[in-house]
Order: C-alpha cells, then structure tokens, then sequence
C-alpha cells in the first residue's frame, strides 16, 4: 500500500518531473474556501502581479486579478453550504494542451474545494506554466506558506509514459481531465480506486449569435469596442481555446445582414492587425480555407489579406462543429428567428454561445423549452475566456469536495 | 540556329486555347534550359501556365471550387505573377487528380514525419515522361550530355515498388537515366559497400563519375564512414549531386559549407551540386551553380511573397517561396505555395552566365512539420 495514514510516498522510478512540490505528499482534506487558502491566494496574487516576467503575459494577469481576496469572498458568498463541505482527499488534474494558463485555474479549483492536488501539465514548454511555478517555488519558503509544498505537487512527463498516469490515478481521490477527447480516452485506461470519480472536459465547439438589428443601430465606436471584444475571445487564443466562437449566426432581417455584417468584418480585421501572424500560422489558415473551399458547399469567402478570412455558409449544414477555424478563420450563417438555430445547435459538443443584442435569457428559455442538447454558458461577446466555478455545466466546487451531512 | 528558337518562341507566344496539347517539351530543346532572358521567359510561363490553369480548372472539381470561391486576381492570363496557387499541405489532405483514375501509371509520397499523412501526387504517362525528360535536360546542363558511371548512395530497396514510391525512389530512378552503369553505395541494412565501391571506381577508372543521394544519407551513412578511413577512395574526379534539404543535419551541426569541406578530406570530391526539388514538382529541379545560387531554368519558377498579404517581396528580401512547374498535366501542382524560406538573390546574372532567377532557400518555415525527401529513412 502506498498510503499511508495521510502520507502517500510517491514511487520513484517513473520518470516524472517536478516543477513543483516533491514525491511525498500530505493529503488532509479541508473545508472548501479555507480562510488558510484564500490568504494564500490573495498572497500569490498580489506576488505575481508585482512580478517582471509574469507581466509580460495577459492570461496570467488576468488569473491574478480572478484569484485576489475580493473575487474569492464573493465566490464564497455564492456557494451555499459551505459550512460543512470538506474536500474528497487528493485530486489528480490533467490541465489541457491549447490553454497555458488553464493548469492554475484547475490548481486553485482544488484548493478551494479542500484537496491537496498533483497536476499533470502539458509536455509543451510554455512560459506561464514555468513563471508561475517559480513564483510558487519563491512564495513556499515563507513559514506560513510551506504547506502548500507538501500537500500539492505540478508534475511534467510524457504522454506515453502511461506508468505515471496509472500510478497517479490509483492513488487519487477525484480525477479531473480538461480533454481533449483522446486525451479522455486514453487516460481513462488507467483504472481509479473504487470510491473515487472523476469528470472530464470533452472537445468543444462555441458559437456567437448576433442581432443583426442591434449591430445596425450601432456607432462605429461602438462596432469597434464589439469587434476588440471579440478579437479577444478568438485571436487571442489562436482561436483554438474551447470557448472561442468559430461561427457567427447572424439573427434578424437577412436583406440588410451583407452590410451590417461587412462592417462588423472590416472592423475586426483592423483590430486583428496587431494580431502576431506568423508565416506558419498563415500557412496553416489558407490551407484549412482551400480545403473548405474544395469541399463544403459554400458560395462566397470574404478575404482580408491573411488576417482575417470569412466563409459564408448559405446551405444547412448538418453538423457544425466540423467547421474550425484557426488564426483568424471563422464561418458565417444567417438565420431569420432563434427557432431556426435548433438544428444546428442540438449537439452535445456545443458550449459556448456568445452574444450581441439578443437576451441571454430568451435563450436559456429556448434551451429549456426545445430539449436542445448544446449550450452550457450564454456570455456577451468578450467573456467567453472568463473561467467560472460552474463549467462546461459542471458545479466544480461541489464535484470536488463533499458534504458531511448530519 | 537563332531563326529556329525566334520561331519557336514565336510560335509558344501566339498559341491559342488548346495550346497544352500542343505544347511539346521536344521542341523546347532547341533552347538551353538556361537560355530565356526574363521578358521572353514570362511570356512563355503566362502562356503555358495559364492554359494549365484552364486544364486544371476543367478537369478537377477541387481545384475549380478553389478558384471559383477564393478571391484570387483576374490578371493570371496575363501574368503568371497573379496565378492563383496551392499550398503544398493541400496534397495530403485530399486526392487532387486532372485525369481519369485508370490513366494514373504513378503516385508518389512526400515523406511525413511518423503518424502525419503524406502529400499523394498522381502521374500520367505524359506528366511522368515530361519530369523526366526536362530532368535530363536541367542535369545535363552541369554533367554534360553523355552518361556517366552512376554511384548511388542508397540502398537497393528504396526503389521496390515501382507503382507507388517515395521521394527517395523517385529521385534515385529520376537520375538513373543518367548512369551508364551503377552500383548502389550502401547494402540494405545501410552498411557502405567499400569493396565493391573501390571495384567499381576501378572498372571506371579515367571516366568521370556521378554520384547521387540524398543529403541526410551522404552524411550519415557515406561520409561518417569514409572518415574513419579517409581517402581510401579517390573521387577527385567526380560529380556529386545531392538533395533533400538540410532539415536532418541541423541536428548534427552541418551547414552547406562544411559538408562540402568534410567530403573533400574524405575523398577528394571538389564537384558538389546541391539541388532544390520536391515530390510535388518532380523534373524542374533547381540545381546549384558553382556560385552556390540554385536557378530556376525556364521550365519552372519561383515567387517568394510576404505571408501577411502574399504580396511579393524585393530581391533581397526573406520569403515564403512558390514554385510555378509548366509539366503537371495530371495533377494541378503546376503553381504552389510551398512552406520553405527562401531569399531571391537576381534574376539573368549570376556569374555562372545562366540566366533566369537564382536564389538561396533558408529551411523550413518556424514549426512547420518536418518533411523532405531524405526524412523516409528511420533508424531501428
């Protein structure tokens, strides 16, 4: 048995990195948002934004600012029974390979519902996930903080290296895999102990919804602050993040969408000029729009030099989710009322939708009513990378910790 | 001799509609593959590569959707500067084919890293006869036009099946019509056959030699041995010609120059020509001058365009390179945009006296996937 008591005493021999924290791991569970782990939160927060290195990197400010002292008493206040949640043990995450900084947000969702954790990060060298280790590495030497170190370890190996996977999973208490769906598939050969579950985040595919109407009335600051806040839900990420929209339906009056529609594009192909194209990434884009273009029945693509390019679709397309873009590649659809979007959204894999002029709860309503199987969030055009406590329809906090009841 | 060449080109100006069926890369022998200056080289390309667009266009219903949908210039028929291109990944992603299906004679690969698809390039007898054909011409423009003693450094299976091969092989049968005997230099398990090497350079004795292989393969399994026993061959009086990019040997630390002096220690070889080809546009190749510039003959071309707006850039100036052929007749590869970097250094005047466009090519673009013709080879 490799537990003992609270202790567990990691093998050694399994070709595993570091990057936090160390084999032996102290696994007490605590009550969720622990005043211990919210002084220690609002600690780091303030560290990393005083920091050089971690300027430099918007996700990470921006993951600073989400875990200060005001954002988790707010997060607390909306959490009911807090007073007798505790968490399940140890909880093994497997942050995702397109989002750097998602393996901090995993982290502190551990924290907060009470588990010590081991995260396994991408094999991807990126800079935030080394930053924000080394300003960990820093904060533990304080007295008041060394406890962190020995109750949560950033682990780095090989994919391949299923020894590890199978070794973390059979001794962990939750198991938490942020996808994609072969990684979900591989992973869960490695078998869990029997009281322990796990939830996954899965491949998916989001849209934007805009009213056609309301963009028609709009001044041209107004257009442009829309399409910096839609810049920042896709070229930001190198469209490549779950949330971000790779189709926009267009809702309302389809005789006056070509030139509504033409100045939304012109728009954001200006915001998307400071977008760092690198030859690569154009590479890449023009050879995913000669193969649609090849193949989909399309009738009309709207071209800005390399950065930006717009396929309009005028034929019902039955599945989607088939049509990702990358860098700056995104598909156009017009629908003349929200009943029409039910055949293209009543697929599992659809999570986000990102709006403009439309009321998000006429949609929820239509979700409801309709039985459609899509949709998680509904969140104005902007905020799709806003990482909340309830995900992909899951209540993270509740999933990871347990309630004692009496 | 001049009248014959004004006429021909006369002839290659005026065409009309149906001028890819009567274009014939036997009249164009009268003019050295390094013969057109750049006004009459462009209208030459216009014309023929436009009348391939048409075939394209006609024929494969992909490539029309493309040009259908794609706001590409108008201006193509008038200038091969606003032909339309492909991007070479498009190759691997699906079956581009301007024939019928049981008029294909070939295919051949690209080579992919493990696990990554290959690009798939389907021949007809006229695009197959025509690669080799113009091959012959671009080479003998540097080796001379009599066959040469051909030592090939490869091993003898990369070239087993004859329907369907690789990059390797279809380099190695390319070149092998200019061999007038040959031997392979590595057995099938990559060891280097010295003995037989040293019979075969003494059979030949006197006569000047052509050594061909990839480059990877030169290095790895030509050169590393001979150093441990250098100048136990004499090949001072040898041709060596290699491709297949310099990709494998970043690893090692090799640059151009140093492979050219390392071979010499080892054994003498003072005539190395590198060469820029791919799978894709078999034939054109663009062969290395004793300058060290690769040139474009006049069967082919090269655009090198700035990516943000795939406008084009200034002599001198870094960019993507495309690649215009005037053979793919069964495929539309005849204008592609590849994922190499690459710099124009002039175009009618080098020192090497050929005209037409030479250049140098940097490597691959930053994070493109691997390829080239001499990644096939996988060690156990």
């Amino acid at each position: 048995m490799r537990r003992l008591g609270g202790v567990v005493i990691l093998m050694k021999n399994i070709e595993v990195n570091y990057l936090f924290g160390n084999e032996l791991l102290d696994t007490k569970p605590f009550e969720v948002y622990s005043e211990n782990v919210c002084c220690f939160l609002d600690a780091l927060s303030k560290k990393i934004r005083q920091d050089a290195e971690a300027k430099k990197y918007k996700d990470i400010q921006t993951f600073a600012f989400w875990i200060r002292k005001a954002h988790l008493s707010e997060l607390k206040k909306s959490c009911s029974s807090v007073s007798h949640r505790i968490g399940r043990g140890m909880v093994f995450h497997i942050a995702p390979s397109n989002v750097p900084i998602n393996f901090a947000y995993t982290f502190v969702f551990g924290l907060l519902s009470g588990n010590s954790n081991i995260i396994k990060v991408s094999s991807k060298k990126f800079k935030q996930v080394m930053i924000i280790c080394r300003i960990l590495k820093e904060m533990v030497k304080a007295e008041s903080f060394t406890w962190i170190q020995k109750q949560n370890a950033i682990v780095v190996y090989e994919r391949d290296n299923y020894e590890a996977t199978n070794y973390f999973s059979s001794i962990c208490d939750m198991r938490i895999i942020w996808g994609g769906d072969k990684t979900i598939e591989t992973v869960r050969k490695s078998p869990l102990q029997p009281h322990s579950t796990e939830i996954t985040f899965a491949d998916r595919y989001s849209i934007a919804l805009i009213s056609i109407d309301a963009v028609q009335r709009m001044s041209a600051q107004e257009m442009n602050i829309l399409t910096q806040k839609f810049y920042n839900d896709t070229y930001l990420m190198d469209q490549n993040a779950c949330s971000s929209p790779q189709i926009i339906f267009w809702l309302g009056d389809q005789r006056i969408r070509k030139d509504v529609e033409e100045k939304f594009w012109e728009s954001l192909y200006q915001q998307a000029k400071k977008y760092d194209l690198e030859d690569v990434k154009v590479s890449e884009k023009y050879s995913l729009l000669c193969e649609y273009a090849a193949k989909l029945p399309i009738t009309r693509i709207s071209k800005y030099e390399n950065i930006l390019y717009v396929v309009y679709i005028d034929e019902m397309i039955k599945n989607i989710t088939e049509l990702r873009g990358k860098f700056g590649l995104f598909f156009s659809r017009g629908i003349v009322s929200l009943a029409d979007l039910k055949d293209y959204v009543n697929n599992t894999k659809i999570q986000t939708c990102a709006i403009y002029g439309i009321s998000p709860k006429e949609i929820q309503t239509y979700i409801l009513s309709q039985q459609i199987q899509g949709i998680d969030r509904i969140v104005p055009i902007g905020n799709t990378l806003d990482i909340e406590m309830i995900w992909d329809g899951y209540d993270v906090i509740s999933n990871l910790s347990r309630m004692i009841k009496i | 001799m001049k009248l014959e060449r004004l006429c021909i080109i006369y002839y290659l100006i005026m065409g009309s509609e149906n001028m890819y069926k009567e274009i014939n890369f036997d009249t164009l022998k009268e003019i050295g593959p390094y013969d057109l200056g750049k006004e009459e080289k462009h209208q030459f390309l216009t014309n023929r590569l436009s009348e391939l667009t048409k075939l394209h266009r006609r024929n494969c219903m992909e490539y029309r959707n493309i040009l259908s949908l794609i706001p590409y210039s108008e201006n193509w028929e008038s200038s091969y500067y606003d032909l339309p291109f492909l991007p070479v990944t498009l190759f691997k992603k699906m079956d581009l084919i301007s024939v019928p299906r049981e008029d294909i004679i070939k295919t051949m690969t690209s080579s992919g890293t493990t696990g990554q698809a290959v690009s798939k390039i389907y021949l007809n007898k006229t695009t197959a006869s025509n690669q080799q054909k113009i091959l012959s011409r671009i080479v003998s423009n540097f080796t001379g036009k009599s066959r040469m003693p051909m030592l090939i450094i490869d091993c003898p299976s990369v070239v087993k099946n004859r329907a369907m091969f690789s990059a390797r092989g279809a380099g190695i049968l390319g070149f092998s019509i200019f061999a007038s005997d040959y031997i392979y230099a590595l057995n099938d398990d990559m060891q280097l056959n010295l003995k037989d090497i040293q019979a075969f350079l003494k059979k030949h004795e006197g006569k000047k030699i052509l050594l061909f292989g990839f480059t990877f393969m030169i290095w790895q399994f030509f050169y590393k041995e001979l150093k441990k026993n250098p100048k136990c061959i004499d090949l001072s009086a040898a041709i060596l010609i290699h491709g297949g990019g310099w990709k494998k040997l970043a690893g090692e630390a090799v640059e151009p120059q140093e492979f050219k002096e390392q071979l010499f220690e080892v054994c003498g070889l003072n005539e190395i020509h590198d060469y820029y080809g791919m799978v894709e546009q078999t034939g054109c190749i663009y062969m290395q001058c004793e300058y060290g510039h690769l040139h474009a003959s006049i069967y082919s071309d090269v655009i090198m365009r700035r990516m943000r707006d795939f406008s084009i850039c200034d002599i001198g100036e870094k960019g993507v390179m495309q690649v215009l052929s005037t053979i793919p007749e069964s495929y539309p590869g005849h204008s592609i945009l590849t994922e190499d970097e690459g710099v124009l250094l002039g175009e009618d005047n080098c020192s090497c006296g050929r005209k037409g466009k030479f250049f140098t090519v940097i490597g691959r673009i930053k994070n493109a996937e691997v390829r080239g013709c001499s990644d096939t080879y996988e060690k156990h």
